[in-house]
């Protein structure tokens, strides 16, 4: 009896410890990352100038079936614009038009996946027919969310690859989920945050 | 060291047909990180199990298997890294099992006493995982590391159902993706069939 109780308390217990697996994310806001890479032998401090769009271009792939280029809304582009120029200016940097033979270009673009999961019941094959009696029950459901991505690239048009490609200094990436509604303060604090880890792009 | 062996499987097998007794303990193991594994995760473990059972080829040495699990976790605020030229900034969410199978050695040198201290020394298999979850990405690293652990506690005698309170240190050899994992815990268990 002994015997019994103890290995009853013990299942007991090991299923109360591992149903206890601690929770991990719960807001979109949890998965929002920053990242940013730069070339260490650039001498970013020498440089003074940047030219950068007043619109973010949206990478979907359409331009290489030779259409037109699509962009962010413009109300959108205008508060992200606005930020980056902001910690530049911080930073030291002056913004001038791109036909002023500025220093470097500052080139900021989106980016959009969606992910979807689906879930089918493999057993549909046998019950689909009774399941009303059963109860309500899809065979397959699925949900999907959008990950959003803000790139922001800084190349020196001096500065070309082998092949003629310009070569980005410094890359700053943005990513997280999309929610329902688009909070600027969200974006916003994610490109200070790209620039406060960037120190290095400090010029004189 | 054939010969000490030989003596060693005779010993054991003779020993097992002489064991008066044997008895099974489930512990509640509580565990704080060491050296790399308390770098990764600072936080005490409050989830953990142990299982034991042990063969009393003497009355006073007893032999046996341990298993057991242990689960470290901390949640990282909003912070940046930097790794040579990268810097990434987010949440991290870092879990870490500690899985250690061993064979084990116990010693009680006053077994019949109410309150009977033991010393114990395991060797084996710990077994690790590591995961990382940092925005919508999640990193594993595991190993499965030679592992020791040596052992201090105490036991509660009442009839054939005691308590015991014991200390152990678990080290495992480097190897696998991970570097050497150590922890300490504190195990308060129910031991029957002594």
């Amino acid at each position: 009896m002994k015997r019994k109780l103890f290995l009853i308390v013990a299942i007991f217990s090991v299923i109360f410890l591992w149903g206890c697996y601690p929770e991990g994310p719960q807001y979109t806001e949890d998965l929002d990352i920053v990242v940013t890479n730069h070339n260490p032998d650039y001498n970013f401090a020498a440089k003074g100038t940047y030219a950068m769009p007043d619109r973010i271009v949206k990478i979907t792939g359409n331009m290489k079936e030779g259409d037109n280029p699509e962009f962010i809304p413009d109300a959108t582009a205008t508060q992200i614009i606005a930020k980056i120029a902001s910690n530049m200016e911080n930073l030291g940097w002056k913004r001038v038009a791109v036909g002023a033979s500025p220093d470097v270009l500052l080139t900021p673009a989106e980016l959009e996946s969606t992910t979807v999961m689906y879930y089918y019941d493999y057993w549909y094959w046998w019950y689909g027919n009774n399941y009303p009696y059963w109860g309500y029950n899809p065979p397959a459901y699925y949900d999907s969310y959008i990950t959003g991505t803000l790139l922001m690239s800084i190349i020196d048009k001096s500065e070309l690859a082998g092949n003629g490609a310009p070569v980005r200094q410094w890359t700053g990436l943005v990513n997280g989920i999309l929610s329902g509604k688009y909070s600027p303060e969200r974006v916003n604090h994610l490109i200070d945050k790209a620039f406060d880890q960037s120190s290095y792009l400090k010029t004189n | 060291m054939k010969k000490a062996l030989h003596i060693l499987i005779f010993t054991f097998i003779v020993s097992s047909a002489m064991a008066q007794s044997h008895y099974t303990s489930f512990q509640y193991t509580v565990g704080f990180g060491s050296g790399s594994l308390n770098s990764y995760i600072s936080r005490t473990s409050w989830r953990g199990f142990t299982l034991n059972y042990v063969n009393l080829v003497r009355p006073n040495i007893g032999l046996g298997f341990e298993a057991g699990w242990s689960l470290f976790y901390e949640n990282k605020p909003f912070e940046t890294y930097t790794s040579g030229n990268v810097s990434y900034s987010g949440k991290q969410w870092r879990y870490s099992d500690e899985v250690p199978v061993l064979a084990t050695f116990t010693f009680f040198p006053m077994p019949e006493s109410e309150i009977s201290p033991f010393a114990g020394f395991g060797i084996g298999i710990l077994y690790s995982h590591h995961r990382t979850d940092f925005g919508q990405y999640t990193f594993n690293n595991e190993a499965w590391q030679f592992g020791l652990r040596p052992e201090l506690g105490i036991m509660y005698n009442t009839d054939r159902t005691s308590l015991s309170l014991s200390g152990k240190y678990f080290y495992g050899l480097k190897g696998g993706d991970l570097p050497s994992q150590s922890f300490f815990t504190l195990n308060l268990g129910v031991v029957v069939n002594r």
